[in-house]
């Protein structure tokens, strides 16, 4: 009987231990005064990120039943979690709480990505943000720009003069970078405005008697359903995609204020590809609930200009808000 | 048999549990406590290389810190405070996995440039006994503006000498230098640009964000003069500087 008593304390405790071993918590230093959405947000994402680790040690699939997400939000984090399993990479987190037009936001959340196809070894690291209602309730969960590049644009005046539309504008950029880890066709329908002009660059390398000549770009005009057609087949193909943006400008069209130009330095990764290239977005946010991309283009960064080796492009080359007319 | 194997497994995960309590948790727990408090202002970076992560990390910081002194301070204070915050920053290095993460921070009361006790109210003019180099300034000055209100005639230009408390004052060339030297030669009357009087002689040391001094003036009574080459100048000529000034024994 002694012996049993033993065993099962042991037991209990060894249990005990592997559980709390996967626990995150989260607290909110500041930023928010209502002690009750700040509890709330707390506790649904201690819970989550809790959740994500117990998946990942158990090599399973999440399961969001306790968890009060909407199913939008189990929807979107389901994807992500297909094209690659996440972990939080601390077990205690503190961040700030920033007030948004429509609730709030805790950013850096610090995860690594666990990608299941063998062919990517290296340790990602990502960063999150929880985005809730002015309830508390979770209304998303996207991968982040880097907080450097982030702070950038909320920063930088001299073109956006607007704090609550460089916001808006960084959430979408984050949400559409996302949308690529996730293969969320779903947005990307809908973000694309039915007009969208589509501008992709290739690089042909040229030679002459074995001796190199200057590399030829050329530009290749898609309509929205070529490229989502495309687009579509590629996600099928592709086990990983990683998407990641390390530069970032934002610039507001001098006559119309609502049509921002967004240029992005992108890294395209998937198992079976990779490319880097500047990606230029003309976001319309005549609507801001909806905004819509008029027009998306992507350069190579760099390019082999002179027959004398590879140098970046030239800057007054690379897509602006003064090619298009709006 | 079953007894031996749930022993060997409490053990192994009391002896893991005390290999995680170890540095890497220890700076994680001190991360968060500095986090959670609202005295510090802090920034971190997690990258693939521990350069690149401390110098996001401290871009970020300069930029939070730049925020919390434009909301908390007289903006012509703004460089003394950066400035006096870059010797205050503190890290603690940690890994993410494989990854370097530099967690930087520095406490709010370490970023001011006086406190606010060292502040002393100017006292205005005839109240106290000048000191005798200033009393001859000012006659010298007199004079001269004497002439050229009575005649056309302009005084004569002179070679200009830097004197003796001029060449030790243009020595200082660097923002830790300026304390010392003022609590060495002031009379007690000092203070920040935005408590500069409109009226008296006085001198003044203008340093960039960097901590380097960019200039060395004298101020009388509305004039300013640049002390290392006796030219008119004016610390309007400093954007985006800040400013101490003094009174001479």
């Amino acid at each position: 009987m002694k012996n049993l008593f033993i065993n099962l304390s042991l037991s209990l405790v060894s249990i005990f231990w592997c559980v709390s071993a996967f626990a995150v918590d989260v607290t909110i230093a500041d930023g928010i005064d209502n002690a009750a959405v700040k509890a709330k947000m707390e506790r649904s994402m201690s819970a989550f990120l809790t959740e994500v680790n117990n998946a990942i040690a158990n090599k399973r699939d999440l399961k969001f039943g306790d968890l009060g997400l909407s199913r939008d939000v189990q929807s979107s984090v389901a994807m992500l979690w297909e094209n690659s399993p996440f972990e939080c990479a601390d077990d205690i987190i503190t961040e700030h709480c920033i007030v948004t037009g429509s609730g709030y936001q805790v950013r850096n959340i610090p995860l690594l990505m666990r990608p299941t196809d063998s062919s990517f070894n290296e340790e990602e690291y990502q960063e999150a943000v929880f985005s809730f209602d002015h309830s508390g309730n979770i209304e998303s969960f996207y991968l982040t720009l880097s907080q450097n590049l982030y702070m950038n644009v909320i920063k930088s005046n001299k073109e956006v003069a607007d704090l609550r539309r460089r916001q808006l504008i960084l959430d979408y950029v984050e949400h559409f970078r996302t949308s690529y880890n996730q293969k969320d066709m779903k947005f990307l329908e809908q973000v694309f405005s039915d007009d969208a002009l589509i501008i992709t660059g290739k690089v042909i390398k040229q030679s002459k008697d074995g001796i190199p000549l200057p590399d030829k770009i050329t530009y290749r005009k898609q309509s929205k359903q070529q490229y989502l057609t495309n687009l579509r087949r590629t996600f099928a193909a592709a086990k990983y995609i990683k998407v990641t943006f390390d530069e970032i400008e934002v610039s507001r069209h001098p006559v119309n204020p609502d049509f921002y130009g967004v240029t992005l330095h992108q890294g395209y990764t998937s198992n079976y590809y990779h490319d880097d290239g500047y990606v230029f977005l003309l976001w319309d946010f005549r609507d801001e609930d909806h905004p819509q991309i008029h027009v998306r283009t992507w350069q190579p960064d760099a390019f082999n200009s002179d027959g004398k080796g590879v140098s970046r492009i030239p800057k007054d080359e690379i897509f602006s808000l003064s090619d298009f007319d709006i | 048999m079953l007894n031996k194997v749930i022993i060997f497994i409490f053990m192994v995960l009391s002896c893991s549990t005390g290999v995680c309590q170890s540095d890497a948790r220890q700076a994680l727990v001190e991360i968060n406590t500095i986090k959670s408090s609202p005295d510090y202002i802090y920034a971190e970076a997690t990258t693939s290389d521990s350069k690149t992560s401390y110098d996001n990390a401290m871009d970020l910081l300069e930029t939070f810190i730049e925020d919390w002194i434009k909301s908390n301070c007289d903006s012509t204070e703004v460089s003394g405070c950066i400035t006096k915050a870059s010797k205050n920053i503190l890290q603690i290095k940690t890994k993410r996995g494989s990854l370097y993460r530099a967690f930087l921070y520095v406490k709010k009361s370490d970023v001011l440039t006086y406190a606010s006790d060292k502040d002393l109210v100017v006292v205005p003019l005839g109240e106290t006994k000048k000191p005798e180099p200033n009393k001859q300034q000012t006659e010298r000055r007199d004079s001269l503006r004497h002439e050229q209100d009575g005649n056309s005639v302009k005084a004569p230009s002179k070679a200009y000498l830097v004197d003796d408390f001029g060449k030790k004052m243009i020595s200082i060339r660097a923002f830790e230098g300026i304390e010392p030297f003022v609590k060495q030669y002031s009379n007690g009357n000092m203070g920040k640009y935005k408590t500069l009087p409109k009226m008296g002689t006085y001198y003044v040391f203008v340093y960039n964000r960097s901590g380097e001094v960019m200039s060395h003036l004298s101020y009388n009574d509305g004039a300013w003069m640049n002390i290392l080459n006796g030219n008119a100048d004016d610390i309007k000529n400093y954007p985006g500087c800040g400013a101490i000034w003094f009174q001479r024994k």
